[in-house]
């Protein structure tokens, strides 16, 4: 199998804070990979260092094996790097369907964009129903969806998502995963951040647990559920 | 009867003047969080410049504002690249540009000063005579000036809300994170938006000059009146902005009229403190820009 993303000894942090230490990983084109831990421990900061939005201080990231750390984040997109970011970065003021576009800001022509709103709306209906509706006035859960939806306009080959369920009901939390469940078959590889373990066990191939800003245990989601001691160190429950 | 056509026609031709001298202004601060005081300049170069085409060059009317928009969008495009590009990414950015701007617009009078000379100049680019209705004229000169800036004001609105590039722009103005993580080039996508309030202003600065006359500083009474109607409007609304100039327009000559010619401005200054005690944020706005 071929690496999809490959991270080399990466080191980064704000300022004088070093956040990330010494993180190695590899994934391999079209697995499902969880990233599990506290918060605060440098999960999030470690998309954000592979989409470019923070610099790395020391190592290197490739994708597809090629080296991508002097370009920035909208080069990186353009290379079909996707991350959809914790929260609610829809845009407010826009309908549904303008952040939709947006989505397509790299497609080429009106009738791959529509092709690929129409391949959103089909997966969520919701989104449809309220096509001009203010995204600022959606439910958490319907911005969640307009946030995925929008990321999966871009038909990216790596899909970084960083806490998918963060904040929701847990009826809304079902229906993120269930539409998770189903990128496989859209965006070959998978990198999927959540502090809770329980739902990311159901879709990931394997699951790193990160806690300081360095991987601690890596393994499956069989192994991880065997473990007890490991979920009650680091995770508390 | 005839007073009131009369306070309505100027009125509007006022307000369709501080329409278009406030679009580029409110269009920056929306997508950028900038301040540009250097806006006067703009109207300046566009005013000299269409001195400069129809009178040194003998060159049509035709080309006016053509030769305006490009060079205004030039002007946008320099302020980018020179100035603005280089302390964006700074915390203090929005104090930053205030005064970055305050100097670009003292260097840009006082270059006109030195190639033009200090005396105000007649601005070729205006129609004598009137329409007349009635008892009252309605002079050619605003009947242009209400055209320009209404089809001015037509194709920017459109522009930033059916175009790709008026969306990319207001995209980046609401959420510069996600618009990266789209795949857009956030500082391109502000030069663009800088050339297109360039243009704007300059062409605003051949109406604005051809009403009045041509001089280095002819841009700062515009930009106070603009600036002041961005307040009120809420700071970024482009729509709002637009309807509040004619209001103010109406207002100040209604003013006039009544009561004098000096109580105007004053009067006009004297509602905005009313109305920002009552509405802080403005009248259509929703609370004040924060840069992230």
């Amino acid at each position: 199998m071929t690496s999809a993303i490959q991270v080399s000894n990466l080191t980064a942090g704000y300022g004088r804070r070093q956040v990330l230490h010494n993180i190695s990983l590899d994934i391999e084109e079209g697995m499902v990979v969880g990233i599990i831990g506290p918060n605060g421990h440098g999960k999030s900061s470690l998309l954000k260092v592979l989409s470019g939005l923070v610099p790395a201080t020391s190592g290197q990231v490739f994708m597809g094996g090629v080296a991508i750390d002097g370009m920035s984040a909208h080069q990186r997109v353009a290379k079909g790097l996707v991350q959809i970011p914790q929260g609610d970065l829809v845009f407010p003021d826009m309908t549904v369907e303008e952040n939709l576009l947006m989505g397509g800001y790299l497609a080429q022509g009106r009738t791959e964009i529509d092709r690929r709103v129409n391949k959103v709306y089909e997966m969520f209906p919701r989104l449809a129903e309220r096509r001009p509706q203010i995204a600022r006035t959606l439910s958490g859960g319907e911005r969640r969806m307009l946030g995925i939806g929008r990321g999966l306009m871009i038909e990216g080959q790596i899909m970084l998502i960083d806490e998918p369920s963060l904040g929701l009901a847990p009826k809304v939390i079902d229906m993120v995963y269930e539409v998770l469940a189903k990128l496989r078959s859209v965006s070959p590889t998978l990198l999927v951040v959540e502090e809770n373990p329980v739902r990311l066990q159901a879709i990931a191939d394997r699951i790193y647990l990160m806690d300081n800003g360095e991987f601690v245990w890596n393994g499956t989601p069989d192994e991880l559920s065997r473990n007890s001691d490991l979920i009650a160190t680091y995770l508390g429950a | 009867m005839d007073i009131f056509l009369q306070i309505i026609i100027s009125g509007v031709s006022l307000g369709a003047m501080y329409a278009v001298g406030t679009i580029a202004l409110s269009l920056l601060w929306g997508t950028m969080g900038m301040m540009n005081l250097a806006h006067g300049s703009f109207i300046a170069i566009g005013g000299y410049m269409a001195y400069w085409c129809m009178t040194v060059m003998g060159a049509s009317w035709i080309f006016v504002l053509p030769l305006a928009l490009a060079a205004g969008m030039l002007g946008g495009y320099l302020l980018y690249h020179l100035v603005v590009r280089w302390m964006f990414e700074r915390k203090e950015f929005s104090v930053d540009i205030i005064i970055a701007t305050v100097a670009v617009a003292a260097l840009v009078e006082n270059g006109l000063l030195n190639v033009a000379g200090p005396e105000a100049k007649r601005q070729p680019f205006s129609i004598s005579g009137g329409l007349k209705l009635g008892d009252v004229v309605l002079p050619y000169q605003t009947i242009l000036t209400v055209a320009v800036a209404i089809i001015l004001m037509v194709i920017v609105l459109y522009i930033v809300t059916r175009t790709k590039m008026g969306i990319v722009i207001r995209a980046v103005s609401q959420q510069q994170v996600a618009s990266q993580l789209m795949g857009v080039n956030v500082m391109s996508a502000f030069a663009q938006a800088m050339m297109l309030a360039g243009g704007v202003a300059a062409i605003s600065g051949v109406l604005v000059t051809g009403a009045t006359q041509l001089f280095p500083g002819v841009g700062f009474d515009t930009t106070i009146k603009a600036l002041v109607i961005c307040i009120i409007a809420g700071l970024g609304n482009l729509r709002g902005a637009i309807f509040m100039a004619f209001v103010l327009g109406l207002f100040e000559v209604a003013v006039q009229y009544i009561f004098g010619q000096q109580y105007g401005f004053p009067a006009m200054l004297s509602l905005v403190i009313v109305l920002l005690i009552l509405r802080p944020h403005g009248l259509f706005g929703k609370e004040t820009v924060e840069r992230v």
